[in-house]
């Protein structure tokens, strides 16, 4: 099956899921989630007044076409406004988007960079003290919770030695460096220590391969093997955990944007969580649900680059 | 190995090279020479339409821009309305209920591009009508239509028939809101009501212009354009907003009642405010700290660093230059019994659980005395609060456990046998469910079994106005600087989904509650107000909890901080002293 063909089969297998999601996010709603009407119309609230409003959002209609119009909205894109705001969705996520990926990205891509180079330079001195001493600094890292890492970062680094700002966000390439600068250290700091153990788990299965043992026999150096045998067949599934996280990096970082004062979307999609913001929740599900389904399409791709072997079907 | 460690080396290498760009920050900074005041918040606005303005946050930013007819005197106290687009207070029918309001003349509207050629117009009274019917359009699903809801004669037939039109009619006439002239407003109300000029001094009767309410159609919500001291761009759900004073504004001074330093001065003092959102308190103390908010409340968690056992200052802080004030707020705690249940019905079983509840303890755990017990519904500060009750069912002496036992023992329940598991609803945030876990400890003591069930505060605003709870945790703060705001919170008709979450219900209690709200301010009302608000209080509909203090920290530059529940009174007074600014800066 051509590369095409296979996108294509991929694509179509994704409406009944994004129409699962649609379900399941309408059956929470409305059976989990409070009233959203009583959070909108404040605290001086008539029973005439929920009347209306239940009417103006379609909250009377019967629950099909409620549901008919969760579908609908999910596959044309319009999303409507925010119930709690009364915002344009779309511009809200256009607005948050580029906020949260200019700490995501740049975060993403060092902690990647950093994470496969220390698993590298560990899986080389495996079983020495450089192995033994990186295991325990991955464990301890992952051990300290994010909120400690922010609250002593943002403490010591930013208002007592004043080397980055304390929070704040100005939208501009050049302009937004200084504020995302701490909370990228902070992002690389949390993704690094998890990342490190899986990688290493990852190329150690690889060292200990038949094929590498008959490399080195055949007179390959360490680093040859490793580099052109190793870390290609590793590279599987480093590159699905890699690309599978990619989606959520639109998400945003919520506690490092609540703590550093940036206006990503991770923000917005908590609010809309407290507030019962149905059209947000709904928006950033079936767009988080898209994501995620091209970029499984892009990691099956990829697949076959990586391992010739691999065929798509 | 030689590739492994160049690898390595390249990847920390850019990991430096990511901490050195942030020096990029430092020296790329300026500081403006524009007198700027530098403010944050708890949260983002929601909208700046006035409308739709009912959380604090969005008071707050709206204030800089926009005015009503009315607002309260910056710097006298008890709370006074004054004029603020309108000229002095409003003639009065004999009846009460037909208000004139003469508008001040030469006030403009901010100069924006809904205008022609970009420049703002005068405000006229058809403007004030025109701001109002927006209220009560049904296609707008104002959130501040309460306020005028069955209170203005023909406008709730206006929204009725508008309602079915695909477009309302704005320039329909309606017999209790009409423009006389360009510079008086008529309004005739169904009935007397003493509030109503409270209600136009509320954020939700700003004033606002057709044009630009016509030309920005669904995004007037971030493109605010009123006739305030302060004006900006559209608001883009930053993090941060920017107000730059209105080079039309019209001439106003400090006021000159009490003497205050600042007395004459042209208002507004500065030319620039930044504004700033950020939900976490440690980011808003150490920027404040830091010398990047002149003046901020004092989170929780900071408060012991800065403030002494005494209350005062600390020696380091005010060394520094900062200063703290304290206010009382106009709101109240409280803990709601369901009404609708049987259990609750007893005023015996009311009785013994206000009589074990230490609220003098939960001030001390929890307020770090940064509150005092509440004796009624009423705070201090509002007309109806009298100082020197003490309501015997608030433990102000410590709690009543043998009374509180025998109370029960009367009701059926002797131990707290036959009661069955009393719910307490409260918020899922840390401190509340702290306090959840007391209340259960205090109320434990009558053998009572509490379950503390923590919600959201969606699902807790659900369960409060649907009266699906048992006992509850609830707070209201002020409207408008009145008793009856929180009186009504007691009326019957005010049930779920209204405020009176409690579904209390004492006829008794209603026909007084009418008849003091109806009465204009005097010596008698305050009078009637308190006897009314002692005399349910010791019903107890409720726990009483506490009314809160804020204390508020401030840099020495800042000048003229009068705190006040009604912050939208702070911007056009408030101003750096740029020396000072600069001095002390060096010093944090």
């Amino acid at each position: 099956m051509s590369i095409y063909q296979y996108i294509i089969r991929r694509l179509l297998y994704s409406i009944p899921i994004i129409l699962g999601v649609c379900l399941i996010i309408f059956v929470l709603f409305n059976l989990v989630s409070p009233d959203p009407v009583l959070l909108m119309l404040g605290k001086h609230v008539t029973a005439s007044q929920i009347a209306d409003l239940r009417r103006e959002l379609g909250l009377d209609r019967p629950w099909f076409l409620q549901y008919w119009d969760v579908v609908k909205s999910s596959f044309t894109f319009e999303f409507g406004r925010s119930w709690s705001r009364k915002q344009e969705i779309w511009q809200m996520i256009k607005q948050g988007a580029p906020v949260s990926l200019s700490l995501t990205l740049p975060g993403f891509i060092l902690s990647a960079i950093i994470s496969i180079a220390i698993s590298i330079m560990v899986a080389f001195f495996r079983g020495t003290w450089i192995d033994k001493f990186a295991v325990f600094i991955s464990v301890a890292m992952v051990s300290i919770s994010s909120l400690a890492y922010i609250l002593f970062f943002q403490w010591y680094l930013a208002f007592k030695l004043g080397i980055f700002e304390i929070s704040g966000y100005e939208h501009g390439f050049f302009e937004c460096i200084p504020y995302v600068i701490l909370p990228i250290i902070i992002y690389i700091i949390l993704s690094v220590g998890p990342d490190v153990r899986f990688y290493r788990t990852v190329l150690l299965d690889e060292i200990y391969q038949d094929y590498v043992r008959t490399a080195r026999a055949k007179g390959l150096s360490e680093t040859y093997v490793l580099f052109k045998h190793v870390l290609k067949n590793a590279m599987i599934p480093i590159i699905t955990n890699l690309v599978i996280s990619l989606p959520f990096l639109i998400l945003g970082a919520l506690l490092l944007e609540s703590f550093f004062g940036i206006p990503g979307l991770g923000g917005i999609t908590l609010e809309a969580v407290n507030t019962s913001d149905f059209p947000v929740l709904k928006a950033m599900a079936v767009l988080s649900s898209m994501a995620y389904i091209v970029f499984s399409i892009i990691t099956d791709v990829l697949y076959t680059v990586f391992d010739p072997r691999v065929r798509l079907k | 190995m030689k590739k492994i460690c160049s690898f390595s080396f390249s990847a920390f290498f850019l990991l430096g090279l990511l901490s050195l760009l942030s020096f990029y920050g430092c020296f790329g900074k300026k500081e403006g020479d524009v007198k700027t005041l530098n403010t944050v918040s708890q949260a983002k606005p929601k909208t700046f339409d006035p409308i739709d303005i009912d959380d604090r946050y969005s008071k707050l930013e709206a204030s800089k821009i926009y005015e009503g007819l009315y607002t309260y005197h910056y710097v006298e106290r008890p709370y006074k309305i004054i004029g603020q687009l309108a000229e002095g207070l409003p003639s009065l029918s004999e009846d009460g209920q037909t208000y004139k309001i003469t508008l001040k003349k030469g006030v403009l509207f901010q100069d924006n591009k809904c205008f022609p050629q970009g420049k703002g117009r005068e405000l006229k009274a058809s403007d004030v009508v025109y701001s109002f019917k927006r209220l009560a359009d049904s296609k707008l699903n104002a959130r501040g239509w309460w306020v005028f809801d069955n209170k203005i004669v023909g406008l709730n037939q206006w929204r009725e028939e508008n309602s079915k039109k695909e477009k309302s009619d704005y320039d329909q006439v309606i017999e209790g809101l009409v423009a006389l002239d360009d510079y008086t407003v008529q309004i005739k109300l169904v009935k007397a009501s003493p509030q109503f000029i409270y209600i136009l001094a509320m954020p939700f009767t700003y004033i606002v212009a057709r044009e630009a309410v016509e030309f920005y159609r669904k995004d007037f919500l971030n493109n605010p354009v009123g006739t305030g001291p302060f004006m900006s761009g559209p608001y883009d759900q930053s993090n941060k907003h920017t107000y730059l004073k209105n080079p039309t504004f019209r001439e106003e001074f400090f006021p000159s009642e009490g003497g205050h330093p600042a007395a004459g001065k042209k208002l507004p003092l500065v030319e620039k405010i930044v504004a700033q959102f950020l939900p976490e308190e440690q980011p808003r103390w150490l920027n404040f700290a830091k010398g990047n908010f002149d003046f901020v409340l004092i989170p929780q968690d900071s408060f012991d660093s800065v403030v002494g056992p005494d209350g005062n200052i600390k020696k380091e802080f005010a060394e520094k230059g900062v200063a703290l004030d304290k206010s009382i707020r106009l709101d109240v705690s409280l803990l709601p019994f369901n009404h609708n249940l049987e259990i609750f019905k007893d005023i015996r079983v009311r009785k013994a659980f206000a009589l074990v509840f230490d609220v003098k303890k939960l001030i001390d755990l929890f307020y770090k005395n940064k509150a005092i017990p509440a004796q009624t519904p009423i705070p201090p500060g509002l007309s109806g609060h009298d100082l020197s009750y003490r309501n015997p069912y608030v433990a102000n002496e410590g709690i009543k456990l043998e009374e509180a036992k025998k109370l029960l023992a009367e009701a059926g329940y002797p131990e707290g046998k036959g009661l069955p598991p009393i719910t307490f609803d409260t918020s899922s945030s840390s401190m509340h469910r702290q306090i959840g876990e007391f209340v259960k400890s205090q109320l434990e003591v009558l053998g009572v079994n509490i379950v503390v069930q923590t919600n959201p505060w969606s699902e807790l605003s659900d369960k409060l106005h649907k009266a699906k709870f048992m006992l509850a945790s609830y707070a209201w703060g002020a409207d408008y600087p009145d008793a009856e705001n929180f009186l009504q919170l007691l009326y019957s008709k005010n049930g779920p989904p209204g405020p009176n979450v409690a579904s209390y219900n004492d006829p008794v209690f209603d026909q007084k509650y009418l008849e003091s709200s109806s009465m204009q301010d005097s010596p008698e009302r305050g009078k009637l107000y308190s006897e009314l608000a002692r005399s349910v209080a010791e019903q107890v509909p409720w726990i009483l909890g506490v009314h809160r203090t804020e204390v508020t920290a401030s840099h020495g530059w800042l000048q003229n901080l009068i705190t006040s529940d009604f912050e939208s009174t702070y911007w056009r007074h408030l101003d750096i002293d740029q020396e000072v600014q600069k001095k002390l800066k060096s010093k944090l």
